[in-house]
């Protein structure tokens, strides 16, 4: 029971990462249709810089604030730079940009720190708490709290702001939002920064406990986008939700089946999912237009 | 130019009919406005003009280039020869966001309300560009529920669950919201059950007696044409009548052409 409690604890904090990753992908898709397969090196991007902060002898929450604006400032610039010449080029050559794009950023990665593995400090000590015989790090902790804010902000910029309820427009039906007066490629903008940001976020939480190095992205940015599209790409709760149900099935199967097979699940999941539920689970329903 | 009959000019293919006399100020003007899709010459040079408190109603067939036109005033779309001046001012320069901003709203055709959003939010959306404090948009809304009173009943809804005619007071509540100086009505009737066509043009009238400016495109021209001061009518990208919203109504190949009577 105690063992199953544990893969449920490591399982949720490896999820919660995936979830930050989707939601990455999630507001980015929202705002521009554009599946932005870079989402997991901008992650990386976070985790390396914070690094690099900490190594030039900044302390650490120097280190972690610099990581996350890192991240969102790579995003701001793959739109800059990548998306926005581009123009209308249609949703699939955008994929293809950003696929490349992920290259690029691993490229200077590597030219500039090399292939080596790295880690950061754990936010607030290495004791490890015991809990109903069960061992959780501090650092699982900032993790799930971490993630929760996110939620919650990200819930209230949405529902209650104008800028939020702007980007929802945009997303909707950017012909109509621009008649509204709103500059949608400003909100495209917005929406890579916030997407880099929030993948730094997880860069820089999970820094402490997985190493971070240049190919990170790729397996991550993958998962992020199982997690995505579980919840049904295009909702937020839906990509968070996605990740814990994609990290607990992972530690499961590390757990009481074979370590060896931990990355399939997630493509396991993703066909079983595009099989039976096309929408994801909570996708939205297909009324609306009248 | 063939033989005319009645009180109507046919105008030449720039440039407005010489023989009546509009008053007021003069909010939108148009002047040899050409626009291509791609290869395909949609408007070509096309001229008219707006006066404030003008109803001006814009009709023609479908293709014509009626949308393309509203279109290209709010700057959805990028004109290859001519000018557009809004309160003498060239809007070439102002992106689509910022026409906004100097009060030209648009009522988009099909309606293209946010969907997924509440009638509230929609309307709120209507005043991005606004920057007043939020009591006196408050205001505003009340003012539009007034107006729209099924709004009010229905402000916690999504747009997408109300009916068409519904959706369609919404999107011109939607625009109101943005206090708006000119406003551009694209189909306001398409797609609507006759009752609720008259409907919308209950409300085009009262929008007029209020003292709105509005440049109204419209494929069911009897309606527009009596309600309009001033009406054009757009045959394959080109201005080809022009004249007082009732006397165009009652032109004989008008008529024929496109009233279908």
């Amino acid at each position: 029971m105690t063992e199953l409690l544990q893969y449920v604890i490591t399982g949720v904090t490896v999820g919660s990462i995936y979830g930050l990753i989707a939601l990455g992908f999630v507001l980015v898709y929202n705002s521009s249709h554009v599946i932005n397969f870079a989402q997991g090196d901008l992650q990386m991007v976070g985790g390396m810089i914070a690094v690099a902060v900490l190594t030039a002898g900044l302390p650490l929450p120097v280190a972690v604030v610099v990581g996350t604006l890192g991240g969102a400032v790579a995003g701001f610039l793959l739109y800059k730079a990548a998306i926005e010449p581009a123009g209308d080029a249609g949703p699939l050559p955008l994929v293809v940009i950003t696929l490349g794009a992920a290259l690029v950023l691993r490229g200077v990665v590597e030219l500039i720190w090399g292939r080596g593995y790295y880690s950061l400090p754990a936010f607030s000590g290495d004791e490890a708490i015991q809990f109903l015989g069960v061992t959780i790090v501090p650092q699982s902790l900032w993790v799930l709290g971490l993630t929760a804010a996110v939620v919650v902000v990200l819930t209230y910029f949405f529902n209650s702001t104008k800028t939020g309820k702007a980007i929802l427009a945009t997303s909707i039906d950017p012909d109509a939002a621009t008649l509204m007066g709103i500059n949608t490629r400003r909100m495209k903008l917005l929406c890579f920064g916030l997407g880099g940001f929030l993948g730094a976020v997880a860069g820089v939480a999970i820094a402490p406990i997985a190493f971070t190095y240049s190919m990170v992205g790729l397996m991550l940015g993958l998962k992020g986008f199982v997690a995505a599209v579980l919840g049904g790409l295009g909702n937020f709760k839906g990509a968070v939700i996605g990740g814990l149900i994609l990290g607990v099935t992972e530690t499961m199967m590390s757990g009481y089946g074979a370590s060896d097979y931990k990355d399939a699940i997630a493509f396991l999941l993703i066909l079983v999912i595009l099989i039976f539920m096309p929408r994801g689970l909570l996708g939205a329903s297909g009324v609306e237009r009248v | 130019m063939s033989a005319d009959t009645g009180v109507l000019e046919r105008t030449r293919a720039v440039g407005a009919p010489a023989a009546i006399r509009r008053e007021g100020e003069l909010i939108l003007k148009v002047d040899g406005l050409s626009v291509h899709h791609g290869s395909v010459c949609a408007l070509d040079g096309v001229s008219l003009e707006v006066r404030k408190g003008e109803l001006v109603a814009l009709v023609g067939s479908n293709g014509a280039g009626k949308s393309t036109l509203l279109r290209t005033l709010s700057g959805l779309h990028t004109p290859r020869a001519g000018t557009i001046h809004y309160l003498h001012q060239d809007v070439a320069t102002l992106k689509p966001a910022q026409r906004v901003e100097v009060g030209m709203a648009h009522v988009p055709e099909g309606r293209r309300v946010f969907a997924p959003l509440t009638v509230e939010d929609n309307l709120m959306l209507g005043a991005f560009s606004r920057r007043d404090r939020r009591d006196v948009l408050l205001g505003d809304l009340e003012e539009i529920y007034g107006l729209f009173p099924i709004l009010r009943e229905k402000r916690t809804l999504a747009a997408g669950t109300l009916s068409g005619g519904q959706q369609q007071m919404l999107a011109i509540g939607r625009a109101l919201m943005g206090k708006p100086r000119l406003l551009l009505l694209d189909e306001p009737s398409m797609g609507l059950a006759p009752l609720l066509i008259a409907e919308v043009f209950n409300v085009v009238r009262r929008l007029q007696q209020q003292g709105m400016t509005i440049l109204i495109v419209e494929q069911n021209a009897t309606a527009a044409l009596e309600l309009a001061d001033f009406g054009y009518v757009l045959e394959a990208g080109r201005v080809t009548k022009a004249g007082k919203g009732f006397a165009l109504s009652n032109d004989e190949e008008v008529k024929k052409a496109y009233l279908g009577i």
